[in-house]
């Protein structure tokens, strides 16, 4: 555990480097300030020679938490962004939690009850959620809240009232991605044997779905959640611009509107690092959620089998690998379910990915 | 005016006028171009750029698959409609630069499908065979492990176009996509956000427009991967 966390952290550190760097260079592109200190005529290696130290400076300025001064408002960009962190914060901690509270019950009710009137239901839902674009829900709730029923304020902050539909339309996609989930987590989980004992001993269904179902079907929803939190910062830009909200994507819009580079720049560095301190956290929750993983620590990297199904043959893999959990099959995937031979294993990284392509669509046929 | 009504020349706006009294319906109609075009390049370019990662990194594996691969994780791991801001910003807004944006920030989701799918081919006693006969790495690359990744590609392509378009529509939304005089979905949406107190119309139906295209390219990702995907067959 303590390899495989040392592991993520230096990724984590990587990707923040990274995404500084490309940040560093977009913002330069729009216009080179090298281009602009240094005489005509000047030799290539001298501007090569400048740029270069300006970019270690960047980076120095990074370690130490300082990312320049805005040109338009004249005071350090870190401060103005993390000024307006606190709003973005909770509004994506709202609309998460909304997301969470409505989506996983329902999934979970349409896995348990598969066919049922209420899966029937919650199928349509689900698609129709995932098409509509969240600018749209949010202009449809102010259109329709706000100004025909005058019931909540379309703009604003500070009163839990305008709260609402701010959240409401950050979780909308959120929504429907983790009831869409969690339904076929569920519906994976309730097909093994564990769960025929559960309830061939004589447990309660409901207990059956709670301690049993559920506990399997955690970490496939988490890791779902967790990347949903991306799309929630991203979402958070486009809401927080809808409904006037004071947050950090507001900031970010009005700074490329205002042309306020320094900004926009710190608005990506502080977004990603909230991203990456995210999935940092969702992998010490899978140790805890599932004790396997602390075991058998980080998934070997390219893993002996990728994390797919395999195409027209299935390996098999030694049963002691399989006790590790990560061995050749390592990998099911909860988004198809009835291609999905394999037995569960806990490689949580490459399931993680290898749900992606499947992650946003339930096909049809899988869900009626 | 109000959809339905009757024009100054006995023409009905079906859909109404916007502020500036242009045909919504028309406007409608040619914005579907901005969002398909942007939707279809950016899926070509990104799918591309995955395909060969994936290809190159599951063919050769060793070091140069892990470096890839690792490279992948990172680039997966960027908030990238952060990065579409920031790229927009710098460059300028435009129908080229959101493809360019939507196109280099989306190829890691193919990298991996493709990845994987080429462990699996490479392994397969054809592709051994071919090799045995001599074939070069890059004919058996194109030639007997391509056809077995090239399905997944054309699946993860078909479901990612719903949300390239959504994409689309949120840049243009924000002022950084389509450029207004041309009208897109997502800029007559930012448009009708200035008229909702008069002009339900507006907001209206930009939006449910993205909204069946989208849920039809999702169906049609759906369908495709019934047909296509060998896992499921």
């Amino acid at each position: 555990m303590g390899r495989f966390m040392a592991g993520r952290l230096l990724q984590a550190v990587l990707v923040l480097w990274g995404v500084s760097t490309i940040v560093f260079v977009i913002v330069r592109l729009s216009g080179d300030p090298v281009a602009l200190m240094v005489p005509q005529g000047t030799p290539a290696d001298v501007i090569a020679q400048m740029r270069h130290t300006l970019y270690v400076r960047f980076l120095a300025g990074l370690a130490r938490g300082d990312l320049g001064t805005s040109y338009v408002q004249d005071a350090p960009a870190l401060p103005l962004v993390l000024q307006r962190l606190p709003y973005t914060i909770e509004l994506t901690a709202a609309a998460f939690g909304l997301a969470l509270a409505v989506g996983l019950p329902l999934g979970v009710a349409a896995g348990t009850r598969r066919g049922g009137a209420f899966d029937r239901l919650a199928l349509p839902l689900i698609l129709i959620g995932q098409a509509m674009p969240s600018f749209w829900t949010g202009l449809l709730l102010i259109l329709i809240v706000s100004v025909r029923w005058h019931l909540l304020p379309s703009s604003g902050s500070g009163t839990p009232q305008t709260l609402v539909l701010p959240s409401i339309t950050l979780a909308w996609l959120s929504l429907a991605t983790i009831a869409r989930m969690s339904r076929s987590a569920v519906l994976e989980e309730a097909r093994r044997d564990y769960v025929r004992t559960a309830h061939a001993k004589g447990v309660s269904p409901r207990r059956v779905v709670v301690a049993h179902v559920l506990r399997n079907a955690a970490i496939p929803i988490l890791t779902i959640a967790a990347l949903d939190v991306a799309n929630l910062l991203g979402g958070a830009v486009i809401t927080e611009t809808i409904f006037a909200w004071p947050g950090m994507g507001r900031l970010a819009v009005e700074a490329i509107q205002a042309r306020d580079y320094t900004v926009v720049q710190a608005v990506v560095i502080v977004g990603t690092a909230i991203f990456v301190l995210t999935t940092l956290a969702t992998d010490v929750l899978y140790g805890v959620l599932d004790p396997r993983i602390a075991l058998a620590g980080a998934p070997s990297y390219p893993g002996r089998q990728p994390c797919l199904p395999q195409p027209r043959r299935a390996a098999r893999s030694p049963p002691a690998e399989r006790l590790r959990g990560v061995g050749a099959e390592g990998c099911r995937s909860p988004a198809m379910p009835g291609s999905g031979s394999s037995p569960p294993s806990r490689s949580p990284r490459w399931r993680l990915r290898a749900w992606l392509p499947e992650t946003r669509w339930p096909r049809p046929s899988q869900i009626a | 005016m109000s959809p339905g009504t009757r024009g100054p020349h006995g023409a009905v706006f079906w859909l109404g006028t916007d502020g500036l009294g242009r045909d919504a319906l028309s406007r409608l109609i040619y914005g579907a171009r901005a969002s398909l075009a942007v939707a279809s390049l950016a899926v070509a370019c990104s799918g591309a750029l995955g395909l060969f990662v994936g290809l190159t990194a599951g063919y050769y594996r060793g070091w140069v698959g892990a470096v890839l691969m690792r490279f992948v994780d990172i680039v997966l791991s960027i908030p990238f409609l952060l990065i579409a801001l920031a790229v927009v910003a710098a460059l300028g807004p435009g129908l080229e630069h959101t493809v360019l944006v939507l196109g280099l920030t989306r190829w890691p989701r193919y990298a991996r499908v493709a990845f994987a799918q080429t462990l699996a081919g490479r392994s397969q006693e054809f592709v051994e065979a071919a090799r045995a006969l001599g074939g070069t790495d890059v004919r058996v690359m194109l030639r007997h492990v391509l056809p077995e990744v090239l399905p997944s590609i054309v699946v993860v392509g078909t479901l990612e176009i719903g949300l390239m378009i959504v994409y689309e529509a949120a840049l243009s939304f924000l002022g950084l996509g389509v450029q207004p005089p041309t009208p897109s979905w997502g800029n007559m949406l930012a448009d009708g956000r200035a008229y909702l107190a008069t002009g339900w119309w507006l907001a209206t139906f930009p939006g449910l427009a993205i909204m069946v295209t989208v849920l039809g390219a999702n169906l049609l990702g759906d369908a495709v991967r019934d047909r296509l995907d060998p896992r499921v067959r």
